[in-house]
């Protein structure tokens, strides 16, 4: 028993890191329609950021998140400005099709650079703690961090989006890009911006990748469908769904890994089928669409 | 004093030609109505100065400035502010939303505020939380005019504010016309009800496939010029 209830709440640590890899791609679904393809492969490109700032300015990793985060929100900025703002339009291949080759650079790159080897973010004696629950169940502390990130993304993301003038500008935006501009929104700007948050979501989400497991240039992609997934089953434009869609995959894998180890990615993936066969438009869709 | 003028105004969707060189003006002040069967252009008209559709650089122009070049959220900056047609409130936004996002790149506080908006239609007021959709078609047009209103525009364009709703909610809405002329704020009406549009308007501007047919004031027109005005001879 104690073994089943010990897969659950791990279940739930994990899925706040499949929260967070998911937020940053429904904040950029959500304000400019753009299923970034490279989504997994900027969250190993941030985690080499921080691995630079940390090996190089002999940082914790913690610290050196801080030094990525303003990084990788210009980068953000200037992806968006630059290459991706070029593709959006009525057409939904070519945004597609450029984040699809995005992703190869970003991991050749990287494997030129880095080479293959797993790396991994060293942060100390914290990587290891743990606090006991009682029962025999303890909870690692970085995933606990890694939950609660998940959650304070979260509340941020709504209160930005739901009590802010800038938040308004996003839904607007979304909602109808032509009216948009009539009330004076400039879009390419908003959509740079939106794309600059992702970046910091990106990278935060990137801190817990590498303190938690190894991770070398090639494991983009599966990220991106944990994200995907994780998206799907929370149901389009809700931040919340998102965290609730992480955490049911999360468990998922969790209880599946428990019945058999081989069994974890599988059972995922079969929760996400499930949900999708019997409330295709995932489980908080937005009440108005 | 003459605030804006269009000058051999050409606009296209794709190679289709919808506007044929149109020339008109508007004073500061003034109240114009474009009036025309469906088709004509008035839409694209109204378009095309607010920047929603490519147009010759120096074919617009306000305070005797070019503004073709310019995107529609500098136009709106500018003080040209649309009324689309079909309202087009954003859905996710509640009517409060809607209107504060209408004051989004808005130089000056002032005439209008949110107070002064539901003082002229105390509706939205009641209505302020609610989501758009549920609002009805009156209530959704004069969301949309407010809306346009919060950018404290000096030219109001707005495109069929009075198509499909019906006749008691349209002088509704037609009564909060000088309300916002008493402001200073010039007015260009896209209309396919031509008995409103005479009432209402300094001038009017019959279009007919995407040429003008006809200018005037409502006084000096007949019957007879309107109607071969509008559906041609």
């Amino acid at each position: 028993m104690t073994g089943w209830l010990d897969a659950l709440i791990q279940g739930v640590l994990l899925g706040g890191l499949y929260a967070l890899f998911a937020a940053g791609l429904s904040l950029i679904f959500g304000v400019m329609r753009l299923v970034n393809l490279a989504h997994g492969d900027l969250i190993v490109l941030a985690a080499f950021a921080i691995l630079l700032a940390a090996s190089k300015l002999g940082l914790d990793p913690f610290v050196a998140v801080l030094v990525a985060l303003p990084v990788m929100f210009v980068i953000g900025l200037a992806l968006q400005y630059v290459l991706l703002n070029r593709t959006l339009g009525r057409d939904l291949l070519p945004p597609l099709l450029v984040t699809f080759g995005l992703s190869i650079i970003i991991q050749n790159g990287l494997l030129q650079i880095f080479s293959a080897d797993s790396q991994r973010l060293r942060s100390g004696a914290i990587e290891t703690a743990s606090i006991a629950l009682g029962g025999g169940i303890a909870v690692g502390v970085v995933p606990l961090l890694t939950l609660l990130s998940a959650i304070a993304v979260i509340v941020f993301l709504n209160l930005l989006f739901y009590h802010t003038p800038l938040g308004r500008a996003f839904r607007a935006t979304s909602d109808d890009l032509e009216v948009a501009q009539l009330m004076g929104i400039d879009v390419s700007r908003i959509f740079a911006i939106a794309m600059g948050l992702a970046f910091i979501v990106i990278t935060i989400a990137a801190l817990y990748l590498g303190l938690r497991a190894n991770f070398d240039p090639t494991i983009g992609p599966a990220r991106l469908l944990y994200a995907f997934e994780a998206v799907i089953i929370g149901g389009l434009g809700s931040f919340w769904g998102t965290l609730a869609g992480g955490i049911v995959l999360g468990m998922a894998q969790t209880i599946g890994a428990r019945i058999d180890p081989e069994w974890q990615i599988l059972s995922g993936h079969l929760a996400f089928l499930t949900v999708l066969v019997l409330k295709p438009r995932g489980l908080f869709p937005r009440a108005l669409d | 004093m003459l605030l804006l003028r269009t000058r051999k105004l050409t606009a296209f969707y794709g190679d289709f030609q919808a506007l044929y060189g149109i020339d008109t003006t508007l004073d500061a002040g003034e109240t114009i109505a474009i009036i025309g069967a469906n088709g004509a252009g008035k839409s694209t008209f109204v378009k095309a100065i607010a920047g929603l559709i490519q147009r010759p650089a120096d074919s617009v122009l306000l305070d005797g400035k070019p503004i073709g070049s310019r995107a529609a959220a500098d136009i709106v900056r500018l003080g040209v502010a649309l009324v689309p047609e079909g309202r087009r409130l954003f859905p996710s936004l509640t009517v409060e939303e809607n209107l504060l996002i209408g004051g989004y790149g808005r130089k000056t506080a002032w005439p209008w505020s949110l107070d002064r908006v539901y003082s002229l239609f105390p509706i939205l007021k009641e209505r302020r939380s609610s989501a758009t959709p549920t609002l009805s078609g009156g209530q959704q047009q004069m969301a949309a005019l407010g809306r346009a209103l919060m950018s404290n525009p000096r030219i109001l364009l707005c495109d069929e504010i009075s198509l499909g709703l019906a006749p008691i909610v349209i002088s509704d809405i037609y009564a909060a016309l000088p309300q916002i002329k008493a402001e200073g704020t010039s007015v260009v009406l896209v209309e396919q009800d031509i008995v409103q549009a005479m009432k209402v308007a300094d001038r009017v501007y019959c279009f007919q496939e995407g040429r003008l047919s006809l200018a005037g004031s409502p006084q000096e027109l007949t019957r007879e010029q309107i109607h071969r005005a509008y559906f041609g001879s």
